[in-house]
């Protein structure tokens, strides 16, 4: 008696594994969940917009405190045709670009500094505790006593107010001095962290290893502390952001979203009030772009390196 | 002594409850209440050490400044003590800001920290108990998530003193303004971090808790409230340090009419070009930030926190 094998299922070659699997739908259930968040953001802003948009069409809300987003919109997209707002953008931006850079430049050189030597750690730590809950704000008022509101080198017939530069917020040295203030202490904190967490033994297996300082560097103390880097910067960035506007509402900067928003609060007309909320739709506008700028550039830095999960696993 | 000490670290590896380990059983025996005296000692002394290195980086700026400001000031007179106040001086400009005379016209300091102060509380209330309540209902119902979270996250990227202007327009210059402007600043950070506490929770957990028969009461109270709570207290720490922040921006926005506060007693100093006196306020700003943290939430984050047995007690 022989014993019958069972027949062998040939793999590869059946009709079932050979058909290829439905790329859309391969699509829709690996993007579901975000492409619904999209949908609900959608519905729900136009939800908003539209129940404020009634209330404003049957006088609930009233016209000379609050305006309907049609209003708002028209008036968002004359200023965009006529291009005005684009100058206070930019200057806005030119005036964080330039605060930012120094204050993420002092930070880092401050923050290594301590890192390196104990001496200036003991001297420094203080006194970040101490002025980091101080709102940027506040050293307003000692830049402009000290400063004064008039642009930099104008005294010695450098520039006058008319040039470009000074047009793009160049040439306002207090906004710039503020923003940096505000700007490096998170900076400073961050990098402070990032030595403190930084874990010896792997910088020890590496140096068993033959490893050259430089490479040490490059390859296990910069990856490590590249997320601490990053929040830092992140944090840095919307806080220098915000004092900016709010030391523009203060000034008498001819330029800027803040200076946009408070001067025509000043004047008390019907287009001047629909323009307070243009700017500060246009405000969120722009720091929501900013954000997404920098969400971009985290996931092309330290995703890279595998330091920071990738997103969409929660819950 | 030193037997006592091994029987101690003998004793640590074995699990105690929190709340036994605070009255031990034999403070009665001289031994141990010695030891402890040395022990209390030996913390007072290295807290003590520790502000004194804390204090030095202050003096000695203190001293650097003092003799800069000497050696500017002999150098060229002509510089206005009022725009660059001597170090010492700015001790005297403090004392007597704090305690003017009979016949001076300004109040006293304490009575603008007082208003803010006053103002922060109210806000901070509102902000708090709407936040925590709208925060719950996100983190509880996927419905009220979808519909409200855009609109906050479009929300959080304004800036707080960016709502001054429309708060302006609708209340007019009044400490109203203020109070809804520090409202609008920790309300959003409140809301975050509740629903985020809520929806973190290990799903695991909930489902168990209805395994063994628990309604939706107790599944909220026994296990979504505890395990949210860490969440919580972070997002009240950060709010309060954002509803500070917030309510100097504002008085300085406001400060058009005679609302007292902190920011109105600084943009005054900008006013009359006293440097003193906006060094002064900017010193009291950062001191009131450290005791609102260190007053206000660092007991509320260890008495809930650690008697909820949600953190390890940490070393040091």
């Amino acid at each position: 008696m022989t014993v019958q094998k069972p027949p062998v299922k040939e793999e590869g070659l059946t009709e079932e594994n050979t058909s290829r699997p439905n790329r859309f739908l391969l699509f829709w259930e690996y993007s579901k969940k975000d492409l619904m968040s999209v949908v609900y953001t959608i519905l729900a802003v136009g939800l908003f917009l539209s129940i404020w948009e009634l209330l404003g069409y049957y006088n609930v809300l009233k016209e000379p405190q609050f305006f309907r987003p049609s209003v708002i919109f028209a008036q968002t997209w004359v200023l965009t045709k006529s291009g005005e707002i684009f100058i206070h953008i930019f200057s806005s931006l030119a005036r964080l670009l330039i605060s930012f850079s120094l204050a993420a430049i002092f930070g880092l050189l401050i923050g290594l500094l301590m890192g390196r030597y104990k001496a200036v750690k003991a001297f420094f730590d203080p006194l970040v505790t101490f002025f980091i809950p101080i709102p940027g704000i506040a050293w307003a008022p000692l830049i402009f006593v000290w400063v004064g509101v008039e642009p930099l080198f104008s005294r010695w017939g450098l520039i006058d107010s008319t040039s470009w530069w000074w047009k793009f917020g160049l040439g306002n040295p207090v906004l710039i001095i503020i923003g940096t203030i505000a700007g490096i202490f998170p900076v400073i904190q961050n990098i402070n962290m990032a030595v403190r967490t930084a874990d010896k033994k792997l910088i020890w297996a590496a140096q068993t290893m033959g490893a050259s300082n430089n490479y040490i560097f490059r390859k296990v103390l910069l990856p490590n502390s590249l997320p601490f880097l990053f929040t830092g910067f992140k944090l840095g960035l919307a806080r220098s952001w915000r004092t900016i506007i709010a030391t523009e509402f203060l000034s008498a900067a001819m330029e800027g979203l803040g200076y946009f928003i408070f001067f025509n609060r000043t004047l008390e007309t019907r287009l001047t009030r629909i323009n307070i909320y243009v700017g500060i739709f246009v405000l969120s506008v722009v720091f929501y772009v900013i954000e997404l700028g920098l969400k971009y550039l985290e996931r092309i830095t330290i995703e890279k390196y595998g330091m920071v999960r990738k997103g969409g696993e929660s819950l | 002594m030193s037997t006592k000490k091994d029987s101690n670290s003998s004793s640590d590896k074995v699990y105690h409850d929190p709340l036994e380990e605070k009255t031990p059983t034999d403070t009665s025996t001289e031994e141990n209440s010695q030891s402890r005296l040395a022990d209390f000692k030996e913390h007072s002394k290295k807290y003590l050490w520790n502000i004194g290195k804390a204090l030095l980086p202050f003096a000695s700026l203190f001293l650097l400044l003092e003799i800069a400001m000497l050696i500017v000031h002999a150098v060229n007179p002509d510089i206005s003590d009022n725009l660059f106040p001597i170090p010492h001086e700015l001790v005297a400009y403090a004392w007597r800001a704090f305690f003017p005379g009979k016949d001076s016209f300004e109040p006293s300091v304490a009575l603008h920290i007082g208003r803010s102060f006053a103002r922060v509380a109210i806000g901070f209330a509102i902000g708090v108990v709407s936040g925590i309540l709208i925060g719950i209902l996100m983190g509880i119902s996927k419905w009220f998530y979808r519909l409200l979270n855009p609109l906050f996250s479009l929300m959080i990227s304004i800036p707080t003193l960016a709502w001054v202007p429309i708060l302006l327009t609708i209340f007019g210059l009044n400490p109203t303004t203020i109070v809804i402007t520090v409202f609008l600043g920790c309300f959003f950070p409140i809301v975050y971090s509740t629903t985020n506490g809520i929806r973190s929770i290990d799903k695991k957990l909930i489902w168990a808790a209805r395994i063994m028969g628990a309604n939706k009461f107790e599944i909220f109270f026994d296990v979504l409230l505890p395990g949210s709570l860490v969440s919580i207290i972070a997002g009240l720490r950060l709010a309060i340090g954002y509803s500070w922040r917030a309510i100097v921006g504002a008085e300085m926005l406001v400060a058009l009419t005679d609302v007292k506060g902190i920011g109105y007693y600084i943009i005054g100093g900008k006013v009359a070009n006293q440097t003193a006196q906006i060094l002064v306020g900017i010193f009291l700003i950062a001191l009131c930030g450290l005791l609102l943290d260190a007053v206000l939430m660092k007991p509320l984050e260890y008495f809930t926190l650690r008697r909820w047995g949600m953190v390890e007690k940490t070393e040091g």
